[in-house]
């Protein structure tokens, strides 16, 4: 059963498991990477080599704030969405201004290498001071030139750098440090913002594959109950041995105690401890070898026998290359039970109940058959039994066990026939020929 | 116990197919001084035979036998004049609704122990100082007079009279017992309502749900509860004792009405 294979708390707790949400996040900046790198070649920018590098770094330093922050969300799995909608809000923040600070560090000195390549393009000196202000030498600009520059940072951003009194023909434009300042904070929030929505989606990629987990955790656990349900159900079906046969054996055990008849007592409360050991011992659900079910019906019948020593006769007809076939165990039961209380029990005269077995075109064929009345007794069709009690354990449910037994263990391929014989009663079984061990 | 004994040794036929219960019940008989075994039946049809050649005063009677069970030597006895007393001794507990108007004196479970005997040979004798509730010959009531229901181990013998209410639950239906001390209990026998409604004199009980059945003297009124939806209200409603209105079922409604003269 492969019940066993399952870890139960796997399938209690549906968690996204760590392969999946490294790949993930692994994809997302993959993807991150890939995308700017091209904007990079599509926009033109300079210093494709260098940047290449800084971006890569870059990016896996996203990869790992992002697995950095992964056990957070995990603390909040199976709490409400919307708690955990608020907490990756919040959460990402930081992660977001975190990332952007880095990306600001690595590009630092990139970043002046790009603006001054830009300023000589443009036929301007930009230089910088000991104080950290930045000057830059303007030349002399046709007309209302020029106009807003806009610089396109190595991260990808843009800045526009208005040259402040650009309407001034010439001259030198200082930029101090703290107009500075405020532009690097610009820069890292917007930075920040377009990384906090990267990471929102990787998070709304987290949570869906956390839903699609708990998804496919509920079905297995489903399949799990299902599987239980079926086992449950085998086990009531096969466990349906008659109350009234044990009472009735009781007596009949009682008698040969008090006629001092020990040595048949003995051996029939034998017979009854090995009867009821086989039949409650081991897997209800399992298949046993018919040479096994077959010794279990020839006990049932010694036990029936003590009660109904001049009526019961009993006849068995097994190849023995049948014995190692497999059959669900207590499958006869129900029949050799009903033959005893609708064939034997009702007449006078003694009636043969006989099991035998064949094989029909690889299939297995068992036969519980009786010379009684056939069925002249309603009882075994209606369930009622002889002396008027309900459904107890009529031939209707002992014949329904059967079928039910079977359809839950072979569904269309077992199939149950039964019927007055014209001399009897019987009830033929065919289900597939499956052999112990293969 | 009694001051002439002689009177009091009832003489017992034995009836089972199965020989050895026959013979377990010889010896446990053979214990007990207030009977004595005047013969033994393996089938139905032997058992009439012996009880007309010899009109024993008791008779231990198998319920599941071949050709004719225990129920139909009952129901053929009930009709001889007069009849033994009848013992069925059985490994089933629970019976056809046919079974408890076969008037008998007591029901035990195989394997019965010689106490339980006994108390059942007792109940035999003190009947047979009594004349017979059913009256003579064959005339006896269409209806009910007892239920015989498993408790613990044991079937215990119910009055009608002393069933309050009937209740329907799945199989089973539900036996509500007032004893004389007031106190309540309940029992469950495997029966359909409407199988024992049939044999439950209707002057005493009526049927006024799908799954109830309410002893008439138990119904203080009806309540119009609108829209055409009845009650029956009970005894101990006001006392508080938990006795709930019933709903009137709609195919039931006319009959209850009718009790009330409307």
């Amino acid at each position: 059963m492969d019940l066993d294979t399952e870890r139960p708390e796997a399938a209690a707790t549906a968690r996204v498991p760590l392969r999946l949400v490294v790949i993930s996040a692994a994809a997302l900046w993959a993807c991150y990477y890939l995308l700017t790198t091209m904007r990079g070649y599509v926009v033109g920018l300079e210093f494709q080599d260098e940047l290449a590098g800084r971006r890569l770094l870059v990016t896996v330093a996203g990869f790992a704030v992002t697995l950095a922050i992964w056990p957070l969300l995990r603390q909040l799995e199976g709490r409400r969405l919307w708690l955990r909608i608020t907490a990756a809000l919040v959460v990402m923040l930081p992660a977001a201004l975190l990332i952007a600070t880095i990306n600001a560090l690595v590009f630092a000195d990139m970043e002046e290498k790009v603006v001054s390549k830009i300023g000589e393009k443009q036929g301007v000196r930009i230089r910088r001071d000991e104080a950290g202000n930045v000057l830059v030498d303007v030349p002399d600009l046709p007309g209302d030139m020029p106009g807003p520059v806009e610089v396109t940072k190595p991260n990808g951003t843009k800045v526009v750098v208005s040259p402040p009194g650009a309407r001034r023909p010439g001259g030198l434009v200082t930029i101090d440090s703290s107009v500075q300042a405020e532009a690097k904070w610009r820069q890292i929030t917007d930075i920040a913002l377009g990384r906090y929505f990267l990471l929102l989606a990787w998070a709304a990629l987290y949570l869906a594959l956390g839903y699609a987990e708990s998804a496919r955790a509920a079905e297995r656990r489903e399949g799990a109950y299902r599987r239980a349900a079926k086992a449950a159900e085998l086990r009531s079906l096969r466990y349906q041995v008659n109350p009234h046969f044990l009472f009735n054996t009781l007596n009949s055990l009682s008698a040969l105690v008090l006629t001092g008849k020990t040595q048949a007592a003995e051996t029939m409360i034998q017979t009854i401890s090995v009867f009821y050991r086989r039949s409650l011992a081991g897997d209800p659900t399992a298949d046993v070898p018919l040479d096994e079910e077959i010794r279990l019906q020839r006990l049932y019948l010694e036990i029936e026998a003590v009660r109904f020593p001049e009526r019961l006769k009993t006849a068995f007809a097994i190849p023995s290359e049948l014995g190692d076939a497999c059959v669900p165990g207590m499958i006869l039961q129900p029949l050799v039970e009903n033959s005893v209380k609708y064939a034997v029990a009702p007449l006078s005269r003694p009636v043969t109940v006989t099991i035998a077995a064949r094989e029909e075109h690889g299939r297995l064929v068992l036969t519980v058959s009786d010379d009684g009345p056939g069925r002249g007794s309603d009882a075994r069709m209606t369930g009622r039994d002889g002396n008027g009690g309900q459904a107890g354990n009529g031939w209707g449910i002992g014949l329904q066990n059967v079928r039910e037994r079977l359809a839950a263990r072979f569904g269309a391929e077992a199939s149950v026939v039964s019927g007055s014989t014209g001399d009897g009663y019987a009830t033929i079984i065919r289900l597939p020929l499956v052999r112990d061990g293969y | 116990m009694a001051t002439d004994p002689e009177a009091l040794v009832l003489r017992t036929l034995i009836v089972d197919d199965e020989p050895l219960a026959v013979e377990r019940m010889q010896i446990i008989c053979a214990g007990l001084p207030s009977l004595s075994v005047v013969g033994t039946a393996n089938d139905g049809a032997a058992a009439l035979r012996l009880v007309e050649a010899l009109a024993p005063d008791l008779v231990l009677l198998d319920m599941t036998m071949p050709e004719l069970d225990g129920l139909g030597v009952a129901r053929r006895l009930a009709n001889v004049a007069n009849p033994p007393a009848i013992v069925f001794v059985t490994a089933h507990d629970s019976f056809a609704v046919e079974a408890f108007d076969l008037d008998a004196v007591d029901y035990v479970l195989k394997p019965v122990t010689p106490d339980r005997l006994d108390r059942a040979i007792q109940r035999a004798s003190a009947r047979r100082g009594q004349a017979k509730p059913g009256g003579e010959g064959g005339e006896s009531s269409r209806w009910i007079a007892e239920f015989w229901v498993p408790h613990r181990s044991e079937l215990l013998r119910i009055a009608v009279d002393d069933v309050t209410r009937i209740d329907a639950e799945r199989d089973y239906v539900r036996l509500h017992v007032e004893n004389r001390s007031g106190g309540g209990r309940s029992y469950l026998l495997l029966q359909t309502i409407a199988g024992l409604e049939a044999r439950l004199d209707p002057a005493r009980f009526i049927r006024v749900h799908r799954s109830v059945i309410l002893r008439r003297d138990r119904i203080t009124g009806l309540r119009h509860d609108g829209l055409g939806v009845w009650s029956v209200e009970l005894v101990g409603e006001e006392a508080g004792a938990g006795a709930e209105p019933v709903r009137i079922g709609r195919t039931y409604l006319a009959k209850v009405k009718a009790m009330a003269g409307r």
